[in-house]
């Protein structure tokens, strides 16, 4: 194996350009369809529902909703919904950040709860569960 | 493999699995969550100069394996893990065979292979390909720290030669 540059590295480093820039053109061009409220699920079952028109915070309290694995921040913030703070493994689901899009779920698997954008039309998706 | 180098195979192992452990105790602020340096890539590519392709995926399979076992456990992150490391292993398998490239291109090549292999996986579990952002994130990161495991591999390598003719 060579230990220094060559020739061929440029064109995997050309070819890895290539991939960032086809995620960042992809990444801008999804599609975004507002949203009225997002429901919130926790073990699959309906606790409480955010309207997305008013800025607010909501914690889910560990105490209250014993599989979390510590306090969740919920955060909503023009029209955007996200978790705000949140405990698990990888952090995905803040890790997502604001979302508005209707049918979008913030699934946080390891805590059990799952936030879903409920559409205000007929584009609306079907949620899958959380397992 | 004589008896010397399956020792110092085992070396290279836990020196990974406790490089990789300690990386995940580290909390970098100006790194989004679950992103990491990727320290451990360093002996991936030691084991890859060293002992060729075949005992790298030896390497890398044992690796996730016992980290699940001694850390993670075998719950979602032990598949994310997987996801990455096949999807790396089998673009430096691809790359080192049938390219010229150095341990750089390598090096880079596996690591936003890693990164979207990893994001595969999440995006395929939670049914979502919202992660695309972080896909984007990873696969900058990736080549970031692909050049970084290389340079310190090729440092490593250059003042070692002689560990592999022992």
């Amino acid at each position: 194996m060579d230990l220094k540059h060559n020739k061929t590295d440029y064109v995997i480093y050309s070819v890895c350009l290539a991939i960032i820039m086809a995620l960042l053109i992809a990444f801008l061009s999804v599609r975004t369809v507002p949203s009225s409220k997002a429901n919130v699920y926790y073990d699959n079952k309906l606790v409480y529902t955010l309207d997305l028109s008013k800025d607010e915070t909501w914690t889910m309290q560990q105490k209250d909703y014993p599989l979390l694995l510590a306090n969740l921040v919920i955060e909503v913030k023009d029209h955007a919904v996200r978790v705000k703070d949140e405990e698990s493994p990888k952090h995905y689901c803040s890790i997502l950040g604001y979302q508005s899009e209707a049918g979008t779920s913030i699934i946080c698997a390891p805590n059990s709860v799952k936030i879903v954008i409920e559409g205000d039309n007929a584009i609306d998706f079907q949620p899958g569960g959380v397992n | 493999m004589n008896t010397k180098m399956v020792v110092r195979f085992g070396i290279f192992l836990a020196l990974a699995l406790l490089i990789g452990y300690l990386e995940s105790l580290i909390n970098l602020p100006f790194l989004f969550p679950g992103a990491k340096l990727g320290l451990a890539n360093i002996v991936g590519l030691l084991v890859l100069a060293y002992y060729g392709r075949k005992y790298y995926v030896l390497f890398a399979l044992l690796r996730v394996v016992l980290s699940a076992l001694l850390f993670t456990g075998f719950g979602l992150s032990f598949f994310i893990s997987l996801g990455g490391m096949v999807l790396s292993v089998i673009t430096v398998i691809v790359v080192s065979k049938y390219t010229k490239a150095s341990i750089y291109g390598i090096s880079c090549a596996s690591a936003i292979m890693h990164g979207l292999g990893q994001v595969i996986v999440v995006a395929i579990v939670y049914q979502t390909w919202l992660l695309l952002n972080y896909a984007l994130f990873m696969a900058i990161l990736g080549l970031v720290t692909g050049l970084i495991a290389a340079g310190v591999a090729a440092s490593i390598l250059t003042r070692l030669k002689s560990v592999k003719e022992s």
